[in-house]
């Protein structure tokens, strides 16, 4: 049986607002984070040391640790190296921050659990590095009516954007369909700096926690790209729902979709 | 300096990318550099920096060391090739030095620091509203001439504070690593909407 919350929950009202489940069904604070690399790491620091807390963080990712993501995904050491992200990530929790409850799951987001995951929690974060995660994320949260935060990281640059299901744009709005794997470049290929993915993981962090204090997330219904190739440029921008999406956001009279636009490819 | 097999393993992500390469990596690891700000400030940035392997840092806590033993424990086991020390006085010679402006505290030893003058290199972030970070490769230049409201009291900190604190770390890494040929003076300020940015030839 879920916990329940109290009714100020931030978290609660965004479900409630998005026509979602009653308040009966609904607990607090409970955030689930995909992906624990260059991205979910920032994003797990950042929310355990925020003043107040999640109650409980499910972690979710099925890659070891390894030697090449000591630069970046600072919470994992040499003695890590070999065992899986999500328990290594879960015992530097405990021991920084044992207040906080943590359910570590090494496995990978797919089509056979998602629903189920998603089910399980009030906000979602997009940690991942591949596109095809991001558009399941998307697609299951649209379905659960649970919001989440995205983010993608490559190279010198990053994105941030957090979808309300049924009232802002979604990923398939701006982005509409998957690119094709010669699209799109990894972080693998295309190389990922530590603190440019630190940036976009505490946004994303951060926009968890204006859920969670009954505060409009900053990014719902915008996408801030940060470009660190030169002096910082970091901006967000007005993204509406697209006409023919299916995520229910889009309505003739939208303000927003007058005034959509269209950012560059997602990073990944 | 050249790289070892395990190293350029360890830092393969960075050195694959575009102007940091095997180059970039060795200067960062060559590289000495002072950070100073409040200890919630100056944690993650610290963690990022010692991550990507610059060489050797002296930390300076705003309002003492107390209480961040066990975080400069941390950071020392993160990479076995970066030395990290603590310290309560004005260095000596440094690559850069990156000062995290959070509080009145940090104000104050940001304040003592820019007047050393064996600083190659400034990046200074002001947790403001509006977020300021000034970037100054030259190291005969201070903060504060190129741009006077860097170092004036701090009020209410920017909600974006811990954004800006991971910016202006990137922006300390691309100068150790030599990312930019000629890299340009700039103040980059955040509105919590957009960045502006000024370049001062």
């Amino acid at each position: 049986m879920r916990d329940t919350g109290p009714a100020g929950s931030g978290l609660m009202a965004l479900r409630l607002s998005t026509g979602g489940r009653s308040t009966t069904e609904v607990a607090t604070e409970r955030i689930l984070i995909v992906g624990l690399g260059g991205l979910g790491v920032p994003v797990l620091w950042a929310l355990a040391r925020a003043g107040a807390p999640p109650k409980r963080l499910t972690i979710v990712d099925p890659d070891p640790v390894e030697l090449s993501n000591l630069a970046r995904q600072v919470i994992y050491r040499s003695r890590d190296i070999g065992a899986p992200k999500v328990d290594a990530a879960a015992r530097w929790l405990v021991e920084r921050f044992p207040d906080i409850n943590v359910e570590p799951h090494p496995i990978a987001l797919d089509a056979s659990n998602a629903a189920r995951l998603v089910a399980a929690h009030d906000f979602v974060i997009d940690a991942t590095d591949s596109p095809a995660a991001k558009f399941l994320i998307n697609d299951t949260c649209i379905a659960a009516r649970t919001p989440f935060v995205y983010g993608g990281v490559v190279g010198m640059t990053g994105q941030a954007m957090t979808v309300i299901p049924g009232q802002t744009a979604c990923i398939r709005c701006v982005f509409e369909t998957p690119p094709d794997d010669d699209e799109t470049r990894s972080c693998r290929e295309a190389g990922i700096v530590g603190p440019v993915a630190g940036a976009i993981g505490e946004m994303q962090a951060a926009e968890a926690m204006r859920a969670c204090r009954s505060q409009t997330p900053l990014l719902s219904g915008k996408i801030l790209t940060y470009d660190a190739s030169g002096p910082a440029r970091v901006r967000i921008a007005a993204v509406g729902p697209r006409p023919g999406c299916g995520c229910g956001a889009w309505k003739p009279e939208s303000r927003d979709a007058r005034s959509r636009r269209e950012p560059d490819s997602p990073g990944n | 300096m050249t790289l070892t097999d395990t190293q350029i393993e360890r830092y393969s992500r960075q050195i694959i990318v575009p102007r940091v390469g095997g180059r970039g990596q060795e200067r960062l690891l060559a590289a000495r550099i002072m950070l100073a700000g409040d200890a919630r400030d100056i944690e993650a940035p610290l963690a990022y920096l010692v991550g990507a392997g610059v060489g050797a840092i002296r930390v300076r806590v705003a309002g003492g060391q107390g209480g961040f033993a066990g975080r400069i424990a941390a950071a020392r086991e993160l990479n076995a090739d970066v030395s990290v020390t603590v310290t309560d006085e004005p260095q000596g010679r440094v690559d850069l030095a990156l000062l995290i402006v959070g509080s009145e505290a940090a104000r104050k030893v940001a304040d003592e620091i820019v007047t050393c003058r064996d600083v190659r290199a400034w990046v200074v972030a002001r947790l403001v509203a509006p977020g300021k970070i000034a970037v100054i490769p030259g190291g005969s230049t201070s903060p504060p001439t190129v741009d006077a409201s860097m170092l004036t009291p701090v009020e209410t900190r920017t909600e974006a504070a811990d954004f800006i604190a991971m910016l202006a770390a990137a922006e300390a890494f691309k100068l150790l690593a030599g990312y930019a040929e000629n890299p340009s003076r700039a103040i980059i300020e955040f509105d919590g909407y957009q960045t502006r940015v000024r370049v001062h030839p």
